[in-house]
């Protein structure tokens, strides 16, 4: 591999890490875009290896989260049945799609996930399932109250079944998919929000090991890219998680909002092979 | 408590052992391709297209979520918690099929 190439994604992947693990998104979101816009990658060859660095970003931040005692394996172990189903379904319609309708479609999904994350910082949206209860009751220690806060997990059967939602789009466009799996978990089965982030940061490691294989069998992971993108995304995601409580999270994700939904733009013309005046 | 501190421990053991394993074959790899010496001391060993170090780095990434479901499936199973056993020993059968259609 030329060393210039190996630097540019080197690169590309610590800025999709630090990113990444800024705003809490798996790296996809801005390496699948990078790879194909910057690159000019085949967007099933930039999902194929996405899904490497994802499964590595997974595990690197699902380490801080199991240690801080913020995951629920047991509901982890539940939804990811569902959510590993729908990667599998989500990896092989994938493989079925033409690579601009792919690109389109990654660019709405970007598109909506920018959106979504704007509103939720509008509203600042406060932990509001703190006081759920049922027979089951679990814990988790808060860091930032120094508390032990108790929560119950509720309809255990419908988020198993929307999970698959989340493993599909997980699986078609390589993303972790914890855009879907943590409003899931925390709007419907009242999951208290830490607790479904670092839970959905737990089972993403599984989703995206379902789509690297059906990839890796169709040939679409390019084994050269997978060193630059594993040190990029592990040592960024490392970086990421350092300078995480220095920075005013309401401006960074203020810029990123605008910079995904420019990127959502450019995937979306790249996909209906709209010529616009160099964009 | 002491259950799910047991399986928290014995995941974050191994993650992080796996973990660093792929970070070390990872740089070796690079300052190996940098030094042109991988080609001298790799490429002999050709398995599903890839010489022996690219195989082992991927294997490893691989057996991070397979090994922390092993885990799992065991803790799980010993707490008496057999939906989650099932459940994640479903998730591991998943995985496992895909393994060997790569294989076959």
């Amino acid at each position: 591999m030329d060393i210039l190439l190996f630097v540019y994604i080197l690169s590309t992947s610590f800025i999709a890490g630090i990113i990444g693990s800024l705003l809490g998104l798996g790296g996809g979101i801005i390496l699948v875009p990078a790879l194909t816009i910057l690159f000019d990658m085949p967007i099933h060859e930039a999902i194929g290896v996405s899904f490497i660095g994802v499964l590595v970003n997974s595990s690197s931040s699902s380490l801080v989260y199991i240690k801080n005692r913020m995951t629920d394996m047991r509901l982890s172990s539940i939804l990811e049945l569902g959510a590993v189903t729908g990667s599998i379904i989500g990896a092989y319609t994938a493989l079925l799609i033409d690579s601009n309708i792919l690109s389109a479609i990654f660019g709405i999904v970007l598109g909506y996930i920018s959106i979504d994350m704007y509103r939720k910082l509008k509203k600042n949206s406060e932990d509001n399932n703190k006081e759920s209860r049922s027979d089951d009751e679990r814990e988790y220690y808060d860091e930032s109250t120094n508390e032990i806060i108790t929560y119950s997990v509720i309809r255990e059967k419908e988020g198993t079944v929307l999970s698959v939602i989340g493993g599909i789009f997980a699986g078609l466009l390589g993303l972790g998919g914890g855009a879907i799996f943590v409003p899931i978990m925390n709007r419907i089965m009242k999951v208290p929000i830490k607790v479904a982030i670092a839970t959905s940061s737990f089972m993403i490691g599984v989703t995206s090991l379902v789509g690297a294989l059906i990839f890796f069998n169709n040939g679409f992971i390019d084994v050269a890219l997978v060193s630059p993108i594993i040190l990029g995304i592990f040592f960024g995601a490392q970086i990421g998680s350092r300078i995480n409580k220095g920075i005013d999270k309401q401006i960074l994700t203020n810029i990123f909002c605008l910079v995904l939904i420019y990127i959502a733009l450019r995937m979306i013309i790249n996909g209906l092979e709209i010529e616009v005046l160099n964009l | 408590m002491n259950e799910n501190n047991k399986l928290e421990n014995l995941t974050l053991t191994v993650i992080k052992t796996i973990l660093i394993l792929v970070i070390s074959l990872t740089i070796t790899s690079v300052i190996l391709e940098v030094s042109f010496s991988q080609g001298i001391l790799f490429d002999s060993i050709e398995i599903s297209g890839m010489n022996l170090l690219d195989f082992t780095t991927i294997f490893l990434i691989f057996m991070i979520p397979v090994s922390r479901s092993i885990i799992m499936i065991i803790e799980f199973s010993k707490s008496d918690n057999q939906i989650n056993a099932v459940s994640e020993l479903a998730v591991l059968g998943i995985i496992l099929g895909l393994v060997t259609r790569i294989i076959i």
